[in-house]
């Protein structure tokens, strides 16, 4: 254990040794998600590590990153780089902005813990179901075709976020919804992961569909950077990575070249503009 | 216990000034606050958000009805008529009032938890989407219909508030919506400045017109008469327990909280007032409804947290990350744990707030015989820094000085009439536009 967190410590040390200080952007509120994550990245490059800088939205990060001329990342999404119809996105970056997928967590189908008809495999597939989910349209597209495939009796509903569709899963409003990370109070039936999480059964070895793997994913994107293909490797190989407490997220696609998890992107973003183009 | 009592003492001054500073809401003071509540005993975090959330809630009262200025979306009734109360030269009765109402509330909300504790899930299940939207549909019709203006105004301007409460990203359709490009815009026009603006400055403006050339006349206040003005409560006793019920419940919906219950609880009492005829602007009733509910609220919103483990506000979400980043259990039978500490500190709390409320007001008394004309320049001076100081805390300061420079003349223009219904229309968008998009759903 000792070797292994020298070693990683070691391989850390040299990976940023060479690197200028870089800057970090957050874009949200302080104490969420994002900011643990990117505070992961801020320490990962220990004395290489100049400011963090906060703007208000996504937009103005990716007007940051256009002008600035120091090195700086910042934590991203696919769903920023989406755009449907040929309109842009205020938040969309050039290719060469992106460094590379960083961490990502599977959605589970749950639902509240002692509800024994919810707790029923076939009542997901069969019944006359409420399923809610996040109300984003990039994020809600996929789902709602997948859950059409999955049972077509069932209703997707969308809410604005956790806040809203936990509570109502509690109040019994519906009977399932689709987290990445499970709650005291929740159980959960099946996940989108690629592989089984907790013993849970795939989405994707009961269904033949395009979205039924459907992750939450961050990407990591950034300006200047001199070692964009190592970069986020190296934040995954530091003590801080490693020994996070909340392990909900997990790296992802990292044995993809740069290159690749680029192509990865694209195309996932593709196949949703798709699944609009079709709806519409 | 020293942990205990530190964070307690913090988190009442800070729910001092959170209450008196305009634009610095509970949720500002715990964002600000988050780098020394990581390192907090878990249970002390909670501590400090009930004590703030309480303490700001007495405070923001008293600068809105002294100054007319808010301390958050739902003192808009607290301005309207607790500000017209103070110019009358009633603003310690409306003080003390408004204080012993919020204690009455808040003391009503724990007894109501306590009966409804066993049918608590039995009450949960209520609060779907359909009696979401009827409350909302009420509540609206009510601001429209209640208000001093023509129906059609009031119409009108509970359409623009929403309207400005859509430009930004959509995430739902994917599409921005009136930008113009601006980047700053794609997070949406924030609240502060176009409450500023658009209800503080017609208001001021208006009680300019009306009592300019006069001077303030603020009577002191002795601990004496503290009996007096419970002894006095009794004629208000029907209008604290309807405000204090509907805030009890408000509090318990997700996206609804307090805000929404003091607006539903205000149109009520105003509707009362109206059928009585004895409503003119400057209401005792319908303050003590706007600031009863508040107060219940604040400690049943907390519910859904302790007893579901579910967070339904930004402050509690914030609660709950820290619990999750520094791998904390954040079981519901923890949550549960922390119950009788929650009570314990919200009576104390609002004990405490009572009794400062009383003393703050005779540290009023240097407003006495100070001509009105003075207090608006120096609050005009006060609003714009604290205009500036949201705006570099949420970084953004040129957006917030763009848009109340922008909004500035329409605020001038719109001094006859009461721009409440706007700004209801600004604050409610969200919730009605998300159970449009859900009832949609089930029912289309």
């Amino acid at each position: 254990m000792i070797k292994k967190l020298f070693a990683t410590s070691a391989f850390s040390l040299f990976s940023f040794a060479a690197l200028a200080e870089t800057d970090t952007i957050l874009f949200s509120k302080p104490g969420g998600l994002d900011d643990r994550l990117l505070t992961i990245i801020e320490e990962s490059l220990g004395t290489n590590f100049g400011n963090r800088i906060t703007v208000e939205n996504c937009a103005a990060a990716a007007q940051y990153l256009s002008n600035t001329d120091k090195p700086t990342v910042s934590l991203w999404g696919p769903a920023f780089q989406f755009s449907e119809n040929g309109s842009s996105n205020p938040c969309a970056l050039p290719d060469e902005q992106f460094i590379g997928f960083f961490a990502a967590a599977p959605f589970h189908i749950c639902y509240k813990e002692g509800n024994k008809q919810a707790a029923n495999i076939n009542y997901l597939r069969t019944g006359d179901v409420t399923i809610g989910a996040w109300s984003n349209k990039y994020a809600l597209t996929p789902l709602t075709s997948l859950i059409a495939t999955l049972n077509p009796n069932a209703k997707v509903i969308p809410y604005k976020s956790s806040k809203n569709y936990r509570p109502a899963l509690q109040a019994g409003e519906i009977d399932y919804t689709v987290p990445t990370s499970v709650k005291d109070g929740e159980k959960c039936l099946a996940t989108l992961g690629e592989t089984s999480v907790d013993n849970l059964p795939t989405v994707s070895s009961m269904i033949d569909h395009p979205f039924s793997i459907l992750t939450y994913s961050y990407t990591i994107v950034g300006a200047n950077v001199d070692n964009p293909d190592t970069f986020v490797s190296s934040v995954h190989a530091s003590e801080e990575w490693i020994n996070r407490k909340d392990q909900t997220y997990t790296s992802f696609l990292s044995d993809l070249s740069r290159a690749e998890q680029l192509d990865w992107q694209t195309s996932i973003n593709e196949n949703i503009a798709e699944k609009i183009a079709e709806i519409n | 216990m020293i942990e205990f009592l530190l964070v307690f003492c913090c988190a009442l001054l800070l729910g001092v000034l959170s209450g008196l500073l305009p634009g610095i809401g509970g949720f500002a003071i715990m964002v600000a606050s988050y780098p020394f509540l990581i390192h907090l005993d878990p249970v002390n975090i909670i501590i400090f958000y009930i004590t703030l959330v309480s303490i700001d809630q007495f405070f923001g009262g008293i600068t809105s009805i002294v100054f007319g200025i808010p301390g958050f979306a739902a003192s808009a009734p607290t301005i309207y008529e607790g500000h017209e109360l103070f110019l009358k030269g009633r603003g310690s009765d409306a003080i003390i009032y408004s204080a012993f109402a919020s204690y009455f509330a808040s003391i009503f909300s724990v007894i109501l938890i306590f009966l409804f504790l066993p049918y608590m899930w039995v009450l949960y299940k209520m609060w779907n989407t359909n009696v979401q939207a009827i409350i909302l549909l009420f509540a609206s019709t009510a601001l429209v219909l209640f208000s001093r203006n023509n129906i059609l105004i009031s119409i009108l301007l509970f359409i623009v508030g929403n309207f400005l409460a859509h430009v930004g990203w959509d995430e739902f359709n994917n599409s921005e919506f009136y930008t113009f490009g601006f980047v700053y815009l794609y997070s949406g026009i924030p609240l502060f400045p176009l409450l500023i603006m658009l209800f503080v400055l017609p208001n001021l403006v208006n009680s300019y017109i009306s009592y300019g050339s006069s001077k303030i006349n603020f009577i002191p206040f002795y601990f004496e008469s503290y009996f007096t003005y419970i002894k006095n409560m009794k004629q208000y006793f029907g209008t604290l327990v309807r405000s204090s019920l509907l805030g009890s419940f408000g509090g318990l919906v997700p996206g609804l909280t307090y805000g929404m219950s003091t607006l539903l609880a205000y149109s009520i009492e105003r509707y009362y007032q109206i059928k009585k005829k004895v409503y003119t602007k400057g209401n005792m009733s319908c303050l003590i409804a706007a600031e009863g509910s508040n107060n219940a609220g604040a400690l049943t919103q907390l519910i859904p947290l302790l007893f579901l483990g579910i967070p339904i506000t930004g402050s509690e979400a914030l609660i709950y990350n820290i619990l999750e980043t520094r791998g904390m259990p954040v079981s519901i039978e923890w949550f549960q744990s922390t119950f009788s500490l929650v009570i314990f500190t919200f009576i104390l709390s609002a004990t405490i707030g009572v009794f400062i409320a009383g003393k703050y007001i005779n540290f009023l008394k240097f407003l006495n015989g100070m001509s009105l004309v003075k207090v608006y320049i120096f609050l005009g001076f006060l609003l714009f820094i604290m205009i500036g100081y949201t705006g570099y805390v949420n970084f953004s300061l040129e957006k917030y000085l763009i848009i109340s420079f922008l909004l500035l003349p329409i605020g001038l223009l719109l001094y006859r009439f009461d721009t409440m219904p706007l700004i209801y229309g600004f604050v409610l968008h969200d919730l009605i536009y998300q159970t449009f998009i859900r009832i949609n759903a089930f029912y289309f």
